[in-house]
């Protein structure tokens, strides 16, 4: 299996037959898959901060830093790639909560809004979720069969997907908060 | 299956968040009509097919409760699976919604996901 | 009349609130006490009625570019595309759905009757007998009293 790893403020797609994406350390972080079954062609970004206008010109440098313009950025790079939007599984992983002494908003919570709210707006529902918590995730994706695993600090990996373990049928599903 | 969705809810912008959700979630080149009361709705479901019915309680002129009484009465519209989507999450108020034939309840606020999980169950299909 | 511990208002009307900005409006609000919300800014402010278990006045205001930026993100359009018509529905919307989470979240055995929320040149102010609260949200405030009868 051709392993891709995704960094953090990063986004790789994935049509080869056998391929995988991981993403490690998320923490606040979230990371956003996508697939689409029909074509078997998947990506995955990892973003820290859930606005671009918090800084404009990273956002312009490195817009997978952000929620607002990294997800469109991995929706179109995998539209360019023959993937339809319509049929993309999407699941979002991570947004942790990371204690800060000047605490005002919880920044794994506001980048978790910030990806719900931006997909909304480019037409597009999650099909499972696992956020929250207070340990850090590793997230890989199978392209061939969809099938994500996520792994909690040194815990043993679990899959996450819309037809088998948790779904976002009771609204946000947090763990530990 | 291509469905109908009659959406009944008096705020315009309620009756187009859950007309964004279907679209979205996938249900098969559904057809969405809109009723801003209970009243509206008898009308279009007496000329229109309908497949299910997703509808509000709190409406000027007739409230939900009063539509789903008439709509149960009615042997040609009683098996019409209907969704309750309201603010009244009172037990009193599911009870009665329940009696009176409804096959889901989804008190508002819901999130677009909730929204669609559920009515995929009413349908008794999974997009 | 069923008498409720003032805490206990605000806490179900906080939970209402967070409820309804994260599910719908993707947004988070948080209770505080030292903004002004309206700060000489236009505002829409929307007044409803509950009766039969519970009997009062339910208000909710925002400043108009708040309103318009939450009907944005209701609705998952841009705000410029967002009309005046549009962002006072919404207002009346979410008045409509934190008055009635709170108050099925209260008396969750009783009955609950709820008039249609209604814009209104009133202002939202701490009155004697209501309870009041300010929330920051991520892109701006609102206001909400409730006054029990």
């Amino acid at each position: 299996m051709k392993s891709t790893v995704v960094g953090i403020s990063d986004c790789q797609t994935c049509a080869e037959a056998g391929g995988e994406l991981v993403t490690y350390a998320l923490g606040s972080c979230i990371a956003v898959s996508a697939w689409d079954p029909s074509r078997r062609i998947g990506g995955l970004l990892h973003f820290m901060l859930p606005d671009s206008g918090l800084d404009a010109r990273r956002a312009e440098q490195n817009p997978c830093m952000f929620a607002d313009t990294g997800i469109p950025r991995l929706l179109d790079s995998l539209a360019r790639q023959g993937a339809d939007r319509r049929r993309l599984i999407i699941t979002l992983t991570g947004g942790a909560q990371v204690l800060d002494p000047q605490r005002v908003f919880d920044i794994g919570r506001r980048n978790h809004l910030a990806a719900k709210k931006t997909l909304w707006k480019l037409g597009a529902m999650v099909a499972a979720e696992e956020v929250g918590g207070t340990v850090s995730r590793t997230v890989r994706l199978n392209v061939d069969t969809g099938r994500l695993g996520i792994r909690e600090g040194g815990g043993t990996e679990k899959e996450l997907s819309p037809r088998a373990g948790k779904e976002v049928a009771n609204g946000v599903s947090r763990v530990g908060r | 299956m291509a469905y109908r969705v009659l959406v009944v809810d008096d705020s315009p912008v309620m009756r187009g968040f859950i007309r964004r959700v279907i679209r979205l979630s996938g249900f098969d080149a559904a057809e969405c009509l809109e009723a801003g009361d209970g009243e509206q709705a008898l009308a279009r479901l007496r000329s229109e097919p309908v497949d299910v019915i997703l509808t509000d309680i709190n409406m000027p002129v007739m409230d939900g409760e009063e539509l789903m009484r008439q709509l149960s009465i009615d042997e040609r519209l009683r098996n019409i699976p209907t969704l309750v989507v309201s603010t009244d999450a009172t037990k009193l108020r599911v009870d009665r919604m329940t009696e009176l034939g409804a096959q889901g309840y989804l008190s508002k606020p819901f999130s677009p996901e909730m929204l669609r999980s559920e009515l995929e169950r009413v349908l008794g299909c999974a997009t | 009349m069923i008498a409720l511990d003032r805490a206990v208002l605000m806490e179900a009307v906080n939970a209402a609130v967070n409820q309804a900005m994260e599910a719908m409006f993707f947004d988070a609000a948080e209770p505080v006490c030292d903004c002004e919300c309206s700060d000489g800014r236009e505002m829409i402010t929307v007044c409803l009625w509950f009766h039969d278990a519970m009997d009062g006045e339910f208000m909710l205001a925002t400043p108009v570019p708040t309103a318009v930026a939450l009907a944005a993100s209701f609705m998952g359009c841009e705000p410029h595309e967002v009309d005046r018509s549009q962002a006072e529905q919404i207002v009346c919307e979410l008045a409509n759905i934190i008055c009635g989470s709170a108050l099925s979240s209260l008396e969750p055995a009783a009955e609950l009757r709820l008039s249609s929320p209604l814009i209104t040149p009133r202002a939202c102010t701490e009155e004697e007998g209501a309870i009041y609260q300010h929330y920051r949200l991520l892109d701006g405030c609102l206001a909400v009293s409730l006054r029990l009868e």
